[in-house]
């Protein structure tokens, strides 16, 4: 199989949520050679950009871009261990995300993970339920070019404002640009915290933190 | 419509026609009958609103039913809506008293799972097994629940209100319980597992309902945050959803069940067809909601009147979630006012209701919902006005 056929086949594995065969063909192409940002880069981020163009035309569903985001995770997790620290230097940006303290909900954070780092950036998942303290203290750690927060209930959303006020207090509010997601949230509701955008889906979250990164 | 049920409507509207004012209870058994009352029926989904707003957290009225009766009794008398759909961990109220998952109960928020003991097709007899030992009057906080239908259809049901009981839907439950990834990869890739899981978990769901028929509560409202696009297709939705929830409704007809559902408007082709899916589930209406981010605007009414009346079910249209928290009474009015206009005259079946109220919304803003309501809504609506 040629470089192009084998790239090709992952971002259709890709497309269509087919895990173990991204995982295979993210092997096959580490073993023909091909460099993981290229595997990344050619084979696995034109599929997901491929999922989220028919997520935002109505062809594809959550399940749809569900399965494209687990079958890349699959796929990462064959690269990963291949990539070198100069390899994921050369990351698009830095992203820390979590769902904010008393949420639990993640199915939305995680599609947006896996688009993310399909995309090139290097992404810290602080998992679900986190309280404020630690986003403050991984982006002081990490110092990551972004945060980003989910909420996906109404009850939950107050967290976002507690976390935009402690980087505020600790001087760490101009280091790092803020995105928001989730069903709880709104547009508005980002303005009124002082983030510095939101997005509505996955697609929105990626298209962002490129806006984000490009200044 | 038995003989009880004609002479008792017959009875409501005479009433009506004397120009005097309705119970709750019997505008809804008007509109159940798509019958037209003196006003538009309004209420609202879950309590956890409520219970704040009259001093209480989520987790004491939750452990204790006599003070969750105290705070719907209490909205009843300051508010003046039609219904109040009880719901403090509505969601997975069942699942945990099944033993199939651990929730974290924080101490003002909803419960939430945070850990599943479903791990894949080697439990489902595990499931099977708890379904079968499922006892609602003694099992997790199942009797809580009870309890408090009880109260409340001792002590509301004798003031013309109605109670109508907040159960999670067979579908959410069995979401809930194996995960929504196993779910999606086993109604793609195993189908016929989705559907064993399914058909137990109906039977989980048929003897709850039943339990809570048993207090005497007037109806149900099936909660579910799962059954609608986008987060599963609708075609997966006519397969593993609606054929099992029509199950659950007829254990209990001819109760009335409400259901709703959202994302319509992610169908612009096949959303008429979703409300006609739905309404032969058994239903006792169809729902137009704007609850979420995921749907925008519903604009088309008329359309979705005339397929109610077409379907001959009531319909009911909700108000977004975010207007009730974060807008203000102004545009709350200018909505509702929105809605009346396009259900105009709103007969024969027409609810309108603020959906759930969410945490932290002022109160001024419910208020903006009843004023709008009786303002605009009370028949014969008056379409000047309302321009």
């Amino acid at each position: 199989m040629s470089r192009q056929e084998l790239l090709e086949k992952l971002t259709n594995a890709v497309l269509v949520g087919e895990e173990e065969v991204a995982a295979r063909l993210a092997g096959e192409a580490l073993q023909a050679g091909i460099s993981p940002l290229e595997i990344i880069k050619e084979g696995m981020s034109p599929g997901a950009k491929l999922a989220g163009e028919k997520f935002d035309s109505g062809e594809y569903f959550l399940p749809e871009l569900m399965m494209a985001g687990e079958a890349m995770k699959a796929a990462l997790q064959v690269l990963l261990p291949n990539m070198t620290a100069e390899m994921k230097s050369e990351a698009e940006g830095k992203v820390v995300i979590g769902s904010v303290e008393g949420d639990v909900h993640d199915i939305g954070k995680n599609i947006v993970i896996s688009l993310l780092t399909a995309t090139g950036f290097q992404v810290i998942d602080l998992g679900i339920d986190v309280p404020a303290d630690t986003f403050i203290e991984k982006v002081r750690s990490e110092q990551p070019d972004i945060l980003g927060m989910g909420a996906y209930m109404s009850t939950t959303l107050p967290e976002m404002e507690i976390v935009m006020q402690k980087l505020n207090e600790t001087g760490l509010r101009e280091k790092v640009k803020v995105m928001i997601g989730g069903v709880a949230t709104t547009a508005k509701f980002a303005m009124d915290i002082g983030a510095d955008g939101h997005a509505v889906d996955a697609n929105e979250a990626v298209k962002l933190a490129k806006s984000f990164m490009e200044g | 419509m038995s003989n009880q049920m004609e002479a008792m409507l017959r009875q409501i509207i005479s009433k009506r026609d004397r120009g005097e004012k309705l119970l709750p209870l019997e505008r809804i058994l008007m509109v159940l009958n798509l019958q037209t009352p003196d006003r538009i029926p309004t209420g609202c989904f879950f309590t956890d609103w409520i219970a704040n707003y009259y001093g209480y957290t989520c987790r004491q009225v939750s452990d204790h039913p006599d003070l969750h009766v105290d705070a719907i009794m209490r909205f009843y008398d300051e508010f003046g809506m039609d219904f109040v759909c009880e719901g403090i961990d509505t969601m997975n109220t069942e699942i945990e008293a099944l033993g199939m998952v651990r929730l974290k109960h924080p101490e003002n928020k909803q419960a939430d799972i945070v850990e599943r003991f479903f791990n894949g097709e080697e439990d489902i007899p595990k499931l099977e097994k708890a379904v079968e030992r499922f006892h609602p009057e003694k099992d997790g906080r199942c009797p809580q629940r009870l309890e408090l239908y009880r109260l409340l259809v001792e002590q509301s049901a004798p003031k013309g209100l109605p109670v109508i009981a907040a159960p999670s839907a067979v579908f959410a439950q069995a979401i809930q319980i194996i995960g929504y990834k196993r779910a999606v990869q086993w109604m793609r890739q195993k189908p016929h597992l989705m559907h064993r899981v399914m058909e137990i978990m109906v039977e989980a769901e048929i003897k709850w309902f039943k339990a809570i028929a048993a207090t005497g509560v007037h109806g149900f409202i099936s909660i579910d945050a799962w059954n609608s696009v986008p987060n599963f297709r609708a075609e997966q939705l006519y397969e593993f959803e609606k054929p099992y929830v029509t199950r659950v409704f007829a254990s209990v007809a001819p109760m009335p069940v409400i259901h709703f559902y959202w994302g319509l408007r992610l169908l612009p082709d096949r959303w008429v067809e979703f409300l006609e899916k739905s309404a032969a589930t058994g239903a006792c209406l169809i729902t137009d909601l704007e609850p979420d981010a995921c749907t925008p605007p519903s604009n088309d009414l008329k359309t979705f009147k005339a397929t109610a009346q077409r379907l001959k079910k009531m319909y009911l249209v909700g108000l977004k979630d975010e207007l009730i928290f974060s807008g203000t009474p102004t545009q709350i009015r200018e909505r509702v006012k929105h809605y009346i206009k396009e259900l105009y005259p709103c007969e024969n079946g027409c609810m309108i209701v603020p959906n759930a109220i969410p945490f932290g919304s002022p109160a001024e803003n419910v208020r903006a919902f009843m004023d709008t309501i009786i303002e605009f809504g009370t028949y014969p609506i008056d379409l000047d006005k309302l321009s």
